[in-house]
């Protein structure tokens, strides 16, 4: 009977000399690729940029000084099978990530402007000979559903006013902004500005806070019409000459994230819960032969207008042209 | 090739039912074995007569049935309970009648602790139940508790049976996934019998009675899973007087009512957090800002006058658990799981007994995005089940059961993937089958449980006419030597969609299993033996080979609505457990060691799932150390789990909004790129629990202290690494906690 309770006595003993061991999640470090490219429908220029893994001592990454970015690859895009478009390599002042001590170097091309609906496609030869390949279409656009829309401010029997839209793709992510246009009398001539507007403010952890609008597979936006009003009230705080203000509309710009781009930023932002644990989730990639994407995003604009009322009611100037 | 099937089967059958020769002048002896403060009955009690060597078990509603007696006699009767007084009683045995004896039994004192004296080797020579483990409330009481006493993590502690954290009572059996195992509470399915990411079960183990576990080789009158059965038996209340318990542990606050009722007996529990801080060593640190609560409440009713022989019983049962942010920026979470069932337990007047029962279980989980980025997710599983089982008993002891079960099924997924993408899925389905099987119990040295699952209608188009044939058997070769075997084929068609790779998993959304694949199936091989050298000691080794096919595995590379959400997967797992119980009246001590193998292969794939252990050693002591003192160690090693290695990282583009800037020039930050699935082995895995406890047993009061240390030497167990930082993530550290337990 003694021996009995010995047995688990001795097992303490033995391993409390060996409570942690060494362990590193590390396996043999292979090298990798990617690419990275989001075509925009509102500009000519168009830029990519190409890089390759690496390792570092231990597990910070950020211990690697050593700027991937690959040069001297021949990259080429397709729009449909007739247009080709060959990139050319640049650099830049880096302004937000500083790890590396050299500029930031980029592929560009500014000749080209994706249309709705082009089908791309890249292709990247890298020194060594591999390629990284990918094809994406620009997204069709969206309609604004006016079932669902608010017209003008304010709005009857609701808190809020609301614009919504339709797509024929589903699960597209889209990137809202709200901005309040107005003309400033300034020196006799009207100059234009714009101020940005939140969804609504919250209260968070006892400071208010303006919520506004992210990307997200929402198919609208609401902005609290408080909100509206108090940042009408904002531009001419301090200013008694009221009629120096001349109101516009509030201005709804909404980026649609082709299928590509939204597939790779519901990946990148772990839309979920901050509470489950994911150890080994795929990484979302279109580039065939390595990671990274190559997306595109397009706009669409629209406008809520304000009543002439409301709009006196701030003892502003009403403008319905725009 | 249908119709031989039938054939032989009719053939089969008409041999065992002229098995049974009428016995003249032999009588029957039954009756309900219970607890005689409590009323409460007593599961898996002994009961022998020790003139003509026999005996039997208690079932979970404490009947037992001993027939082929020799009539016209008087026999003593020996009935015996861990933990009771053991009573003989002197019975006349009428011939050819059934002699109806109830017997309650008293809890033996604090200080003798007394202990069973027939062993259940004496009553069950020739039972084949091999992959069964029994556990009594009473059992429970002796293992370290982490926070909260669990039945979950009692069944982790069991050879065979893997998890793959500490703070998940989530529990993985012989190689199979955990959606691979049912969970019955009173005959009715839970589909998500967690609290807290999966931290504790939702039964409180208060209103727990007995609870049987089958890790494999299941027989005919359990389906619907893969891998194992979990049936818990609830208490039905106490009948004889009024009793009150109030219970607090470091996370919640409990209290359990219950008494008679005329002709029957009540009983209400409910049970809710308080503080959530003590979880903060479970979740390294975070303090998820919820709340949970179950409640269960019972009604039994028992009248002669009424129906002789019946047992009627009404009960509820309801768990919500909330995750409530104060930040109108992150998402909420509610999960809700609604039981009702009523149930009709009858023992006629021949040697024959029935189960009716009629539930609905409802499970419903929902993420409230409030203004986070997340979009709501839903699911909901209603099930309407209707049972009715037969249990019929012959004089040479063979016995008969056979049933049949309706089941109605709705479950509704909406979720989004990690890719952003929709799922919405809305499937129904009506389950009609039927079992029936026959146990050789009536010579001396062996023993079978022949019986078979037919699927006349299922839940999936293709689960429809399917025959699930079971075959236990067990061959005493010595008194002391026992071989046992198992074979069986089982189906399943409902499935979890969560990842793999979630090791703490918010949202496990159960789905009928969609109709583009086929239905899951698997076979169980199981061959073992059990010896018993001594009375205290028992040394039981069993091998199994588990093949499973058609399981699902969740599409991690959904990137568009069009692609599927499951794929077609198959499994394979074996291994071998050894166990050796010595129980004597101070010491109990158990040790169990497994060798397991487990496999996983997708699109032609194969891996190591998550939770492929290759050794396992549990090792168990408890003392009881008289005057009202107990204490307990238990010590768990298990080799590492496999895991996903880094190897390398990219500067991966960090997204924002591109109406304020244009990220593509220099906005990248580091990415972990990770190798092939579980390719790596985390560390081995060990820890140390002790717990003391003392019951005070005052005029009207008693008091269960209990003080429970985890991890006594602190060892660093991994849980995961962080990908993004590779920063390790422990399991629990040096973990005290305590319970008192008060009783009127």
């Amino acid at each position: 009977m003694r021996k009995l309770i010995l047995i688990p006595l001795l097992l303490v003993a033995i391993l409390l000399s060996s409570c942690d061991e060494p362990f590193s999640p590390k396996g043999k470090y292979l090298e990798r690729y990617a690419l990275f490219g989001i075509m925009r429908a509102d500009t000519n220029l168009q830029v990519v940029t190409v890089t390759k893994s690496y390792d570092v001592e231990g597990l910070n990454p950020y211990a690697n000084k050593k700027d991937p970015f690959i040069k001297n690859c021949f990259i080429r895009i397709w729009r449909g099978n007739d247009e080709v478009h060959i990139l050319r390599d640049s650099a830049t002042v880096r302004n937000i990530d500083k790890r590396y001590s050299d500029s930031a170097h980029f592929y560009y091309t500014n000749n080209f402007t994706p249309q709705k609906g082009d089908e791309l496609s890249i292709e990247c030869l890298l020194p060594n000979g591999r390629r990284l390949k990918a094809t994406t279409k620009v997204i069709q656009p969206i309609e604004i559903d006016y079932s669902g829309t608010d017209l003008e401010i304010p709005v009857t029997d609701k808190k809020f006013a609301q614009v919504k839209w339709r797509s024929s793709v589903e699960d597209l992510v889209y990137s809202p902004q709200v901005e309040l246009y107005y003309d400033k009398a300034v020196n006799g001539r009207w100059e234009l500005h714009t101020v940005k507007v939140p969804m609504k403010y919250a209260v968070i952890n006892g400071h208010k806070t303006p919520i506004w609008p992210s990307p997200s597979h929402r198919n609208y936006v609401q902005i609290d019409t408080v909100v509206v009003g108090q940042i009408l009230k904002s531009i001419s705080e301090g200013d008694p000459n009221k009629s120096h203000y001349r109101i516009r509309a509030l201005i709804f710009s909404i980026y649609i994230y082709d299928r590509n781009l939204s597939a790779f930023y519901s990946s990148s932002k772990k839309i979920g819960d901050e509470f489950s644990v994911r150890v080994d989730e795929r990484d979302f990639t279109n580039i065939d032969g390595g990671f990274g994407v190559f997306g595109s995003y397009t706009e669409k604009k629209t406008a809520i207008l304000f009543t002439e009322k409301y709009i006196r009611s701030f003892g502003y100037v009403p403008l319905k042209t725009f | 090739m249908k119709l031989k099937k039938i054939k032989l089967l009719f053939l089969l059958l008409s041999l065992v039912l002229t098995s049974n020769i009428p016995a003249q002048n032999t009588g029957k002896l039954r009756g309900f074995l219970t607890d005689k403060r409590t009323g409460e009955a007593l599961a898996f009690g002994n009961v022998f007569i020790k003139e003509i060597d026999r005996g039997a078990s208690t079932n979970t509603e404490g009947l037992y049935f001993i027939t082929g007696i020799p009539g016209g006699k008087e026999y003593k009767v020996t009935f015996s309970y861990v933990g009771y007084k053991t009573k003989v009683l002197k019975i006349f045995i009428a011939k050819n009648k059934i002699t109806q004896v109830n017997v309650a039994l008293e809890q033996g004192s604090i200080e003798l602790g007394t202990v069973e004296k027939i062993g259940k080797k004496t009553v069950e020579k020739n039972e084949a139940n091999i992959g069964l483990q029994r556990i009594t409330a009473k059992q429970l009481e002796s293992i370290p508790q982490s926070v909260e006493p669990d039945i979950f993590r009692s069944i982790q502690t069991m050879p065979g049976v893997r998890y793959t954290g500490d703070i998940s009572a989530r529990y993985y059996v012989r190689g199979g996934a955990s959606n691979q195992n049912l969970v019955l509470l009173n005959g009715t399915p839970i589909y998500n019998p967690f609290h807290a990411f999966g931290m504790f079960s939702v039964i409180d183990p208060e209103i727990m009675n007995s609870a049987e576990f089958y890790k494999g080789g299941f027989p005919a009158q359990y389906g619907g899973r893969l891998s194992s059965i979990l049936r818990i038996q609830t208490k039905d209340g106490n009948s004889n007087k009024y009793g009150a318990k109030a219970i607090a542990s470091f996370l919640t606050a409990k209290a359990l009512l219950e008494g008679p009722i005329p002709h029957g007996s009540f009983i209400f529990s409910g049970r809710r957090t308080y503080s959530t801080r003590v979880l903060k060593k479970f979740l390294n640190g975070n303090q998820p800002p919820f709340e949970f609560y179950d409640i269960f409440g019972k009604l039994t009713y028992r009248n002669p006058g009424f129906i002789p022989g019946a047992k009627f019983s009404f009960q509820g049962f309801s768990s919500l658990d909330r995750l409530l942010n104060d930040n109108p920026l992150k998402e909420d979470f509610k999960w809700v799981n609604n039981l009702f069932a009523f149930n009709w337990f009858q023992v006629y007047s021949g040697p024959l007994y029935s189960q009716f029962t009629i539930s609905y279980s409802q499970f419903l989980g929902e993420l409230i995005p409030n203004f986070s980025k997340a979009r709501p997710k839903k699911n909901k599983v209603d099930d309407i089940s209707l049972k009715m089982d037969f249990h019929y008993l012959f004089d040479n002891k063979n016995e008969i059961e056979f049933g049949v079960q309706f089941q109605s099924l709705h479950t509704i997924l909406k979720m989004e993937n990690q890719f952003g993408i929709n799922t919405k899925i809305d499937n129904s389905g009506a389950y009609i089958g039927t079992f029936f099987k026959y146990k050789f119990l009536q010579y001396e040295n062996f023993g079978a449980d022949v019986g078979f699952r037919a699927d006349l209608k299922g839940l999936m188009d293709a689960g429809d006419f399917f025959i699930e044939p079971r075959v236990n058997l067990t061959y005493n070769v010595f008194p002391w030597f026992k071989l046992k075997g198992s074979w069986g084929v089982y189906q399943q068609e409902i499935t979890t969609v969560s990842e793999e790779s979630e090791v703490i998993s918010l949202f496990e959304p159960y789905i009928i299993i969609p109709d583009y694949l086929p239905v899951s199936r698997a076979i169980h091989y199981i061959a073992g033996f059990e010896i018993q050298p001594l009375v205290p000691l028992t040394i039981t080794t069993e091998a199994y080979y588990k093949k499973m096919n058609n399981i699902t595995a969740v599409n991690d590379n959904k990137k568009f609505l069009e692609d599927k959400d499951l794929l077609r997967a198959q499994g394979e797992a074996y291994g071998v457990e050894f166990s050796l119980n010595y129980l004597t009246r101070p010491v109990t001590f158990t040790a169990s060691y497994s060798l397991a193998w487990a496999y996983k292969e997708v699109n032609n794939w194969l891996y190591l799932p998550r939770f492929d252990a290759r050794h396992t050693i549990n090792l168990s002591l408890g003392l009881n150390l008289g005057k009202g003192w107990r204490a307990n160690a238990m010590w768990i090693f298990g080799s590492g789990l496999p895991y996903t290695q880094i190897i390398g990282y990219y500067d991966k583009l960090a997204l924002g909004d591109f109406h304020n800037q244009w990220y593509i020039y220099d906005s990248y930050l580091p990415y972990a790129i990770l190798g092939d699935r579980n390719l790596g082995r985390l560390p081995d895995y060990h820890r140390l629990d002790l717990s003391l406890a003392k019951k005070f047993d005052f005029k009207f009061v008693k008091v269960d202290l209990d003080f429970s240390i985890l991890n006594v030497y602190n060892r660093k167990n991994i849980f995961y690494f962080q990908r993004d930082t590779g920063e390790i993530v422990n399991m629990l550290p040096f973990f005290p906690s305590a319970t008192i337990k008060v009783e009127l």
